[in-house]
């Protein structure tokens, strides 16, 4: 499959699972629409590889994979955050929403898609209009890092951080930390880092809620220990 | 879209350019903390352009390290415009700041660089503005605030303070102000 022909499929389910990213859409066509994307994401997966690999091919179409791949998987945290508020889940829909947001803003200035400041606009409004006012958290650490692409230190290798080298996406992962303070912040790296309870007389009070906290079903992820995962993760979002 | 804050600082530098009572009153904001905390890095004498490491740490347990901020800033001068920066204590590991603002480190740019290539400040400028603007995408417009103290040294040790306060795309135009504030210098 082209270039071409992976941006008119990509288009065509792009714009139909945004059709159904609306609370009151219907639920089955709703879950349709996000096992479209499922598999779209599966194939474009596999067509990146190809072009990463495919030494005849040149960059730009490797890192048009990884933006129209970016794009896809913001629609489904999008698609996944209206299930969870459907649900009653309003933990793994404020996850989803800020992963959507993070999509948004990797693609922001990337000529390869257009109109993601309109959609990350639309998603800020979301969180304002959907969720009560958060407070996060914002460690501060001294710490070693290494380049994802080359695997050096980020200091004596040529990789910029947040650009796309051959259709991988160019981080600095922490390899040792030292702990130095962490700040309470209204304007976070990372929006998963947020006060999840606070206590008060009738016991502890949800965040997201605004209510008693509920105990967390045994079978899923325990939130502290995500928001603790994601706390050293000092890649950029998607 | 330009700041109109951008005229007023303006009109108040021309103010200062204009009155030169007023430029040799100019309080030295350069403290004697300061020169201490320089000479310290005596080394940077010969050095045209350096940013200058961040004190971390409590009272009794201050590390001098180099920010996340300053090391990509860095690193962005040197691939995309060749320019070298000089980072001292980067060896020893990085500040990890994981707030959605920025924080950039103090910079130091010799008198003798900007003569010898005039167009320094506006590169230096343009790459911090965009790293800037590219650092508060997820910021909503409205708290895009940027905030810069520039201090350009007088041989007899006083300094000329500029300082700017509104959104990063402004910071560009700094540029200008601060080449006839160095002139007014050169004049005097």
């Amino acid at each position: 499959m082209s270039l071409n022909e992976l941006i008119q499929v990509w288009q065509e389910v792009k714009d139909d699972a945004e059709h159904f990213c609306f609370v009151s859409a219907d639920e089955t066509l709703q879950a349709r629409a996000l096992a479209n994307i499922e598999t779209l994401i599966a194939h474009m997966d596999a067509v990146l590889e190809n072009a990463i690999r495919d030494s005849d091919q040149p960059d730009h179409i490797a890192d048009s994979v990884f933006c129209l791949i970016t794009s896809v998987k913001g629609v489904r945290a999008e698609l996944k955050m209206w299930t969870a508020i459907r649900s009653g889940d309003y933990e793994r829909a404020w996850d989803h929403l800020i992963t959507a947001q993070g999509c948004c803003e990797f693609l922001l200035g990337r000529k390869e898609i257009t109109r993601a400041d309109r959609r990350l606009r639309m998603l800020l409004c979301l969180e304002r209009i959907l969720f009560p006012p958060q407070m996060f958290m914002s460690p501060g650490v001294v710490g070693q890092c290494k380049c994802t692409i080359c695997g050096q230190d980020p200091q004596s290798c040529d990789h910029i951080k947040g650009r796309l080298y051959r259709g991988k996406l160019c981080r600095h992962e922490v390899t040792s930390v030292d702990w130095m303070e962490v700040s309470l912040t209204f304007f976070p790296a990372d929006k998963r880092r947020r006060i999840l309870s606070y206590s008060s007389d009738a016991g502890p009070i949800d965040k997201l809620t605004n209510g008693p906290k509920r105990p967390e079903p045994a079978n899923t992820p325990d939130a502290t220990r995500e928001s603790t995962r994601s706390l050293l993760d000092a890649s950029i979002s998607p | 879209m330009k700041d109109p804050r951008i005229d007023t600082f303006r009109e108040t530098i021309d103010e200062y350019i204009a009155d030169e009572e007023v430029v040799a009153n100019i309080k030295s904001s350069i403290t004697k903390e300061d020169v201490e905390f320089l000479d310290a890095f005596g080394g940077l004498n010969d050095v045209e352009i350096a940013f200058l490491p961040y004190p971390a740490g409590e009272q009794d347990n201050v590390r001098l390290i180099q920010s996340d901020d300053a090391l990509d800033l860095a690193k962005l001068l040197r691939v995309d415009y060749q320019i070298v920066v000089a980072l001292p204590n980067a060896s020893s590991g990085q500040l990890i700041q994981q707030s959605g603002g920025v924080s950039l480190p103090e910079l130091l740019i010799s008198a003798q660089l900007i003569l010898a290539n005039p167009n320094i400040l506006s590169i230096v400028l343009n790459v911090l503005s965009n790293y800037i603007y590219d650092g508060m995408k997820k910021v909503s417009v409205f708290q895009r605030e940027t905030k810069l103290r520039i201090y350009v040294p007088h041989p007899n040790g006083r300094a000329t303070v500029v300082e700017f306060e509104g959104n990063a795309t402004g910071l560009a135009e700094v540029t200008e102000i601060l080449h006839e504030v160095a002139q007014l210098h050169e004049l005097k």
